[in-house]
Parts: structure tokens; C-alpha cells; sequence
């Protein structure tokens, strides 16, 4: 199956089947995505089924143990499907991305989309363990957040990635939950990525050892330096409109 | 008829302007490429060094410098000084690191230092600057040159 939408498609090399839980975590805030994604594919041993391209994307092809792969892949195992990114994602591409991955969640009838990401803080550097938040676009999904004791976000914004594969879910009515740790705008962050993980585990189901993602931070840390890099303009300048810190309107 | 020419023109206008759409775009991205550097490699061959990712924070009376130190261990194991108008970070990792795992195409290069510098603006008072490190990563905070008076409300 191959679905397109602007200069984005999701190709299905194995066939996904049906009501498939899709979790995202493209490079973004601390990258806590990026990383919390990497760590859930390779915890939970899943296999490659798909990839994700678009002709604007940098023009590269990643090669891991002497083996090609798309930047942008799908992966799946026991009807978890995570999507990854090695590629900063440019920001005239973020809409088109969220369109295809709701656009084939809803043609799978997918049980629910979780994006993965950070919600960077000042004074990160004091924090011990990162708090999560979720924001749910279904009642339901908030009753289930707040069931697991995940503290739900009731007033403000989100922005960024997060706000628009939401704002495409809320449209198609297509349960979605984002979950963001406090993180680093500028660092990668694995402890972030880890505090996502373990609430990630409480609502899938799958109890997620986060423990050697915490024992290998300082390597993570260093080997994401470059993909930190790239992917900083595109992040500061949509958190440069701060919208996470601000009040919306009172009366909505 | 009019009305068929009409449409053809718009579809045409639309592609067009979706097209021009895109140029800006890319022509931002390459220009935000140049501006943050992305092309140049974050290690110093000539001095054997890694560059840290670091970020500048300004507030009303001071700059924040923040540096990401993976693998340094202790604060006694960085250095901090300033030269003319740069500050100038080196720090000395608890272990050496082999770049082929970080990046395929350079092989065999090692490194176990840290070098960062960073140019700091006019009105700062590097004299009085505090520095810290916590968590892995080293925070120094210089103030500003700040003449502080009173306006008097008429």
C-alpha cells in the first residue's frame, strides 16, 4: 500500500495489518523523540516494514552495518507500528508529514497515534526526572491518561509537530495522545526520552526497561551532536513563537 | 468559454505559485544552513578535538553559555578562559572516542578533548563570569556592562 500526501508517501514494503497502535517521534526538542522511537525499536526487537519519503527531503541514504535504509522507516512488531527518523525534518515538510501518517492511520484504522517529543524548560539542568504530560485529542484517551495517572494538559498550547499530526487527528476524529517530557530545547536528551518511554509502556501495554537507554546516555548524547545540529533551526525557530508558554484565550 | 480559460489560468497560477512557494523555502533552508554552519564537521583535525554543541542565552543583565559535555567527568577536567573577545571552552574526556563509530567515512581518528569558542558580545563583563557544571554540562554565566537609574514618573 502506498499512500501520498504533497510530496510525502508511506510505502508498506510488508503489509501492516489492521488496527495497528502507529507511535511517532520525529527529531524535535531534545530530540527525545528521535531517540525514545530508536530505543522502543530496538528494545522490542521489531522488524521493518515500510518507509516514509518525500523528494525535499536532505539528500541522503543511511547505511547501518553496510545495509542501506530510507531515513524515514517504519517498523512493527504485535501491532505497534513506530515510525523514526535519522533526518531532520525541514519545516515546509512538517505539515505534509503529519497529513500522510494521519491520512494512513485512518485508512488502517488505527486504534490510536502516539507522538512521542519534548517540551524543552529553562532550568532543565535542575531536574532530576523529567515530569510527562500528556494531551489527548479524545475524551477517552484523556479518561485513559488520567486512569494511569499521566498528568493531562488542560490549558495551553501545543505546538510544533505534535500540534499538527493532533490537529489532523482531531479532524478525522482518529484517537491521538501526545507525550512530551521536559527537556532540553537544545541538548539531546535521553533522560527525557526515557521519562516518555515509561509512560509510553503504561499506556501500550509493554513494560519498556528503560534502564540501559539511562546507562548509554553520554553516548547517545555524543553520537546525536550532528543530528542535533541539523535539526536546531527548524526547532527554534517554531519555539522562538512560544507558543507552549502561553495562555490561550479564556473564554473557548 | 471565458470561464474554462479563466479556470486553466488559476490551476496554472496555483502550480506556479506552490512552486515559487517551495523555491522560498529552500532558499531559506540553505541560507539557515550557512548561518548555523551545518555543513562544517564538528571536530578539529589540526587540533584533535570535538566541538560541543553549545547554545547562548540572553536575559536582561547576562548572557548564559551552556556547553553539552558527554564523557567529562569532573569540573576540574575543564577549562574555561577568555581571550579578547572569545570565550574559550576545552574540556578533557574520561575516555577517548573513536570517530569511525560516530561517523563512518573517518576512520581510525580519535579524540578526547572537547574545544568550543565562542564570541561574546561588547557589552559583557567576562571579569565576573561563574561557571558550573551539572549533569553533564557546563552553564557560564556573564553579566552585562548594566548602567542602572531611575526614571523619574511625572
Amino acid at each position: 500500500m502506498v499512500e501520498k500526501v504533497g510530496s510525502f508517501s508511506i510505502v508498506e514494503v510488508k503489509e501492516v495489518k489492521r488496527r495497528p497502535v502507529i507511535i511517532c517521534g520525529v527529531p524535535d526538542a531534545g530530540l527525545v523523540g528521535a531517540i525514545a522511537t530508536s530505543y522502543l525499536v530496538k528494545k522490542l526487537e521489531m522488524k521493518e516494514v515500510g518507509y516514509l519519503d518525500s523528494d525535499e527531503l536532505p539528500p541522503v541514504l543511511v547505511f547501518h552495518k553496510g545495509k542501506p535504509s530510507m531515513p524515514i522507516r517504519m517498523y512493527e512488531r504485535n501491532g505497534i507500528v513506530v515510525i523514526i527518523s535519522e533526518v531532520a525534518i525541514p519545516l515546509s515538510l512538517i505539515l505534509d508529514l503529519a497529513k500522510v501518517i494521519v491520512s494512513w492511520a485512518t485508512k488502517k484504522e488505527a486504534q490510536r497515534i502516539i507522538v512521542l517529543g519534548g517540551m524543552p524548560v529553562p532550568n532543565r539542568i535542575e531536574i532530576e526526572k523529567p515530569e510527562v504530560i500528556g494531551a489527548a485529542v479524545l475524551n477517552e484517551d484523556r479518561e485513559l491518561l488520567n486512569k494511569l495517572g499521566i498528568e493531562i494538559l488542560k490549558e495551553g498550547f501545543l505546538s510544533r509537530v505534535h500540534a499538527l499530526v493532533a490537529k489532523e487527528c482531531l479532524k478525522r476524529k482518529v484517537p491521538c495522545i501526545a507525550l512530551l517530557a521536559q527537556s532540553y530545547l537544545e541538548y539531546p536528551d535521553p533522560g527525557a526520552a526515557a521519562a516518555v518511554l515509561e509512560k509510553l509502556g503504561d499506556i501500550i501495554g509493554v513494560d519498556i526497561d528503560v534502564k540501559p537507554l539511562l546507562e548509554e546516555e553520554e553516548e547517545v548524547r555524543l553520537k546525536l551532536r550532528e543530528l542535533m545540529r541539523k535539526a536546531l533551526p527548524t526547532i527554534v525557530r517554531e519555539s522562538r513563537k512560544g507558543y507552549e508558554y502561553t495562555t490561550p484565550l479564556m473564554y473557548g | 468559454m471565458d470561464e474554462e480559460v479563466s479556470s486553466v489560468s488559476e490551476d496554472e497560477f496555483s502550480r506556479m505559485f506552490e512552486r515559487i512557494r517551495r523555491e522560498i523555502d529552500r532558499a531559506f533552508r540553505e541560507l539557515e544552513e550557512t548561518i548555523w554552519g551545518e555543513e562544517r564537521p564538528m571536530f578539529d583535525l589540526t587540533r584533535r578535538c570535538l566541538e560541543p554543541l553549545a547554545h547562548v542565552r540572553e536575559e536582561e543583565d547576562r548572557i548564559i553559555v551552556t556547553v553539552d559535555l558527554p564523557y567529562v567527568r569532573r569540573k576540574e577536567d575543564i577549562n574555561v578562559s577568555v581571550s579578547g573577545n572569545n570565550l574559550v571552552i576545552e574540556a578533557k574526556m574520561r575516555r577517548s572516542v573513536q570517530y569511525s563509530t560516530l561517523a563512518g567515512v573517518y576512520r581510525d581518528l580519535s579524540f578526547d578533548t572537547y574545544r568550543k569558542v565562542i564570541k561574546l558580545p561588547e557589552n559583557v563583563e567576562p571579569s565576573k563570569a561563574v561557571a558550573r557544571f551539572k549533569r553533564g554540562i557546563l552553564e557560564v554565566v556573564i553579566p552585562k556592562k548594566v548602567k542602572k537609574f531611575r526614571v523619574r514618573v511625572e
